[in-house]
């Protein structure tokens, strides 16, 4: 991949390339809505971020349990518990941004799904993916 | 313009550059904007040799301004590592991919 500043943080990395990379696009939308908001002339439609967001959190989520299942991952309860509060999450807000009647109100909801997502994003690598890649690696899965 | 498009009759042919990311995302959405939800899309990736998640990103916004669920978007001729990349974000469960 190419370096750029709009890329993830690099604490966020935990050298596993299969989840890196998926938690990499979770962040380039991240950064899309924290771009419409910023009000640049050339930001996307927020409806179809968060749309995009939706359908690729659940990508990403089912990517991992599925993986989890495969290596028989002890933690796989504890770990789906995590991944449930960002589907609850994304899903409830994004339910939230679209009843929303006033364009001040989408924008105040769409920085808390901006804001959501990054604190998930923070303290699930770090606290839950890191165990989950250290027990991928030593099942060398997808390799 | 980084990016080339065109049409083959069926679908817009998007000829994305050699460095497919956040420098070319204004291009890029003013390139695949105007076209109505349901447009079908060839993304011709061989010219591209590095790609960064903002790339990725786009594709994904693509998808969703193009119809989501009911949109047609066909990748083509990328080289091994970037199918590789595509592969490892999984997105060739999202896309069609030749
Ligand atoms: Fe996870």
């Amino acid at each position: 991949m190419m370096d750029s500043q709009q890329n993830m943080p690099e604490t966020f990395r935990l050298d596993y390339p299969l989840i890196d990379v998926q938690h990499e696009v979770l962040f380039a939308l991240y950064h899309e809505v924290r771009l419409a908001l910023g009000g640049e002339e050339e930001g996307f439609d927020l409806g179809d971020i968060f749309s995009g967001l939706n359908l690729y959190v659940e990508t990403h989520l089912a990517f991992e349990e599925n993986a989890m299942l495969a290596t028989g991952y002890p933690q796989l309860d504890t770990h789906r518990v995590g991944h449930q509060a960002l589907r609850d999450g994304v899903g409830g807000l994004y339910a939230r941004f679209l009843r929303a009647s006033e364009p001040q109100e989408s924008r105040q909801v769409a920085g808390q799904i901006a804001d959501f997502l990054y604190v998930w994003l923070e303290e699930h690598i770090a606290r839950v993916d890191r165990d989950l890649c250290r027990h991928l690696k030593e099942h060398a899965f997808g390799e | 313009m980084a990016l080339n498009i065109s049409t083959d009759g069926e679908r817009v042919v998007v000829r994305l550059p050699k460095l497919f990311g956040f420098a070319v995302r204004s291009e890029f959405k003013q390139a695949t904007s105007g076209h109505p939800v349901g447009t079908k899309y060839k993304l011709d990736f061989q010219d591209v040799e590095r790609m960064d998640s903002s790339a990725l990103g786009m594709l994904l916004l693509l998808r969703e301004t193009s119809g989501g669920l009911s949109s047609d978007i066909l990748i083509v001729n990328p080289r091994t590592e970037i199918r590789k990349l595509l592969q490892l974000a999984n997105f060739h469960t999202l896309f069609k991919m030749a």
